[in-house]
């Protein structure tokens, strides 16, 4: 009788007369080596006499499904090798396990579908940005046809639903958007401070600070910080209620989603985006005005002053395009939550990428802002 | 293994006892579950089945009682020991809870990649096998869990709770939301692996055929306890009014 120990788990001895093998230890997930035990069984099928060789289990001796897969792979090596194997010997619960594995059709995975090659995926990318602008065009006309009779009837609109996404888009929004905006005036009061300082100009930081902020930096700061909370959770809303087909429910019962989820949502923002620009005005000046005071010996009464003799345009033209960026945000937001499809992971991946678009969007439609401005001579 | 563990039951619960502030589900539950047959947990809604499951399962501990799995106490396990005695136990859970980002065939792999050192060929081949001995057609392999309907995706989760070959298969209410044609399919697989394996099965189900026609035990959980155990045709027979209302609603059909 000679052992081959190929592994601490299962193992493999062997008996000339009559020829055998016998298995012992756990021939199961974690005990096998199914490689170690397979050229084993190869070598010791060499120095057996002919004949059917019989497998034995010794006594506490463990099958499982992996292990009876191993044994198949070995039935296999040794008919490759012109040599039988006889289970016949094997306890009643271990031919039962082999024979579950017999019944089995397929042994190895189908093959995969094929992965886009490089060419084939940009068309892919490019197909579907095509087919999500579309989507979104198709979405804002579906708006519209909603938001038009109810702009005509206002008091046709959800109030109560308005109110409650006031309160999350607007109220909530207030200490994260006056901070940012009276640090973003700190910021711009020491840059412009350390270049005007030079020229003995202290009095015009006032002026430098009240044109950008009303201008650019309030209108820009508000919308970004919006469309990174309400945007995305807009998103974030709607996939889910997608996912757990409350949206469906609610087209079952002939009530538009877009009347009673989308509307609501966007005059909200539309309201809240223009208050908080005003906030963020506020705060940003302030933050300009404490550092232009503090750092650079611009007299109070002085700044306030300049500031007051800027004239009321700047704010409008800021303020104008408050709108707007509530418009593009909502839109973005409901429209990326309403497109979900499926599982629980496209809602992240729909929250995402309406932060990112929308952002984008602001960006995009500030300069746009500028130029158009600009030729008007505002 | 030895003899003397074949012997032990498969789960073993003294006194147990579970609470939410002061409302308690469990008071002195006993429970004995002998190794490989059939074990349905009965009881109506809110009795508290999905509490005692996830206490089994070792995600909740219970505040009170002793739960013996397999012949080793749970509460007194160290952590290694205790990943031992969770890679015995396989978890069907009600909504399949397959990972949405994989697909089925690698929901099934994934114990095997990540508790086992078996070559990737080898690991292939055992979750195919415990994907066609789920019943589930091999051409769905590469498939999502959001492209499978109902059935299919019980038959992925029951794959994946079957990957490591367990001791013991804990099934939350397998056939509720079947057709009757899959649910008595998915009896007669349950019956198989039974079998087959030599699997302990514990599962939850309100499925009436299911209870009578394919439960070696019936475990009936009801006043904060098991009322009852036995086969469906002698608790149907019990004269404790739960019992005669649970069991009547077959007699009304
Ligand atoms: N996390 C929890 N917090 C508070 N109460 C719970 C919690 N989980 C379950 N319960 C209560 O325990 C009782 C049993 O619940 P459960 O086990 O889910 O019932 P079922 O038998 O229908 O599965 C119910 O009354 C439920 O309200
Ligand atoms: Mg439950």
């Amino acid at each position: 009788m000679d052992e081959i120990t190929d592994s601490a788990g299962a193992r493999l001895r062997w008996t000339k007369e009559p020829p055998s093998l016998l298995l012992e230890g756990p021939w199961t997930a974690a005990g096998v080596k199914a490689d170690a035990l397979i050229e084993a069984a190869t070598r010791a099928l060499e120095v057996l006499p002919a004949g059917p060789v019989r497998l034995e289990a010794a006594p506490g001796a463990e099958l499982d499904t992996v292990g009876a897969l191993v044994l198949e792979h070995l039935a296999h090596a040794a008919e490759d090798h012109g040599r039988a194997l006889d289970f016949s010997a094997l306890p009643p619960a271990w031919r039962a396990t082999l024979s579950l594995i017999d019944r089995v059709a397929q042994r190895t995975p189908p093959p995969e579908p094929e992965p886009f090659s490089g060419f084939a995926y940009i068309g892919k990318v490019a197909i579907g940005l095509v087919h999500h602008y579309l989507d979104l065009v198709a979405f804002i006309g579906e708006v519209t046809a909603h938001l038009l009779p109810v702009l005509v009837r206002p008091w046709r609109i959800r109030w109560r639903e308005v109110i409650v996404e006031l309160e999350a888009a607007g109220v909530r929004a207030v200490p994260i958007v006056a901070l940012l905006s009276f640090l973003i005036g700190v910021v711009l009061a020491y840059q412009a401070g350390v270049t005007l300082d030079r020229f003995g100009a202290n009095v015009f930081i006032a002026d430098m600070i009240g044109i950008v902020v009303l201008r650019e930096m309030g209108p820009m700061i508000t919308a970004i910080v919006v469309a990174g909370r309400t945007g995305s959770s807009y998103a974030a809303q709607l996939g889910s209620m997608r996912v757990t087909q409350e949206i469906d429910a609610l087209r079952s019962l002939a009530l538009p989603p877009v009347e009673m989820l989308v509307i609501p949502r966007f005059v909200a923002l539309a309201i809240a985006l223009p208050l908080l620009t005003t906030l963020a005005n506020a705060a940003g000046l302030f933050g300009g005005m404490v550092v232009a005071t503090g750092g650079f010996g611009l007299d109070w009464t002085v700044g306030l002053q300049r500031l007051g003799r800027l004239g009321h345009a700047h704010y409008w033209v800021g303020l104008v395009k408050t709108p707007v960026f509530a418009t593009a945000i909502a839109l973005i937001g409901c429209q990326a939550g309403m497109s979900v499809r499926g599982s629980a992971l496209e809602v992240g991946r729909a929250t995402t990428s309406s932060v990112v678009q929308s952002i984008f969007w602001v960006i995009v439609l500030d300069a746009i802002f500028s130029i158009v401005f600009r030729r008007l001579g505002l | 293994m030895s003899e003397a563990s074949e012997e032990t039951p498969a789960i073993e619960v003294h006194g147990l006892c579970n609470r939410f502030g002061d409302h308690v589900v469990h008071e002195g539950l006993d429970l004995v579950v002998p190794r490989g047959k059939v074990v349905s947990l009965v009881g109506g809604s809110g009795s508290g089945k999905t509490v005692l499951l996830n206490n089994l399962i070792m995600l909740t501990r219970p505040a009170a009682g002793s739960i013996r799995l397999l012949g080793r106490d749970v509460a007194s396990l160290g952590r290694e020991e205790r990943i031992r005695l969770q890679l015995r136990l396989g978890v069907m859970f009600q909504q399949g809870a397959l990972f949405t980002s994989l697909t089925v065939l690698e929901n099934v792999m994934l114990p095997l990649t990540e508790h086992t050192r078996l070559p990737r060929q080898l690991r292939e081949e055992v979750a195919m096998l415990k994907i066609q001995l789920a019943g589930l057609d091999a051409d769905a392999v590469h498939r999502h869990p959001r492209e499978l309907s109902g059935g299919m995706t019980k038959r992925a989760a029951l794959a994946r709770a079957l990957a490591l070959d367990p001791e013991i298969l804990f099934l939350d209410e397998p056939t509720s939301g079947l057709d009757p044609v899959s649910a008595r399919a998915f009896d007669r697989l349950v019956l198989a692996l039974r079998d087959a394996l030599g699997v302990t099965i514990f599962q939850i189900t309100h499925d009436l055929d299911s209870i009578f026609g394919a439960s070696d035990l019936v475990v009936f959980l009801a006043r904060k306890k098991v009322l009852a155990a036995g086969t469906a045709e002698e608790l149907a027979q019990r004269p404790e009014p739960e019992l005669r209302a649970y069991f009547s609603a077959r007699a009304g059909r």
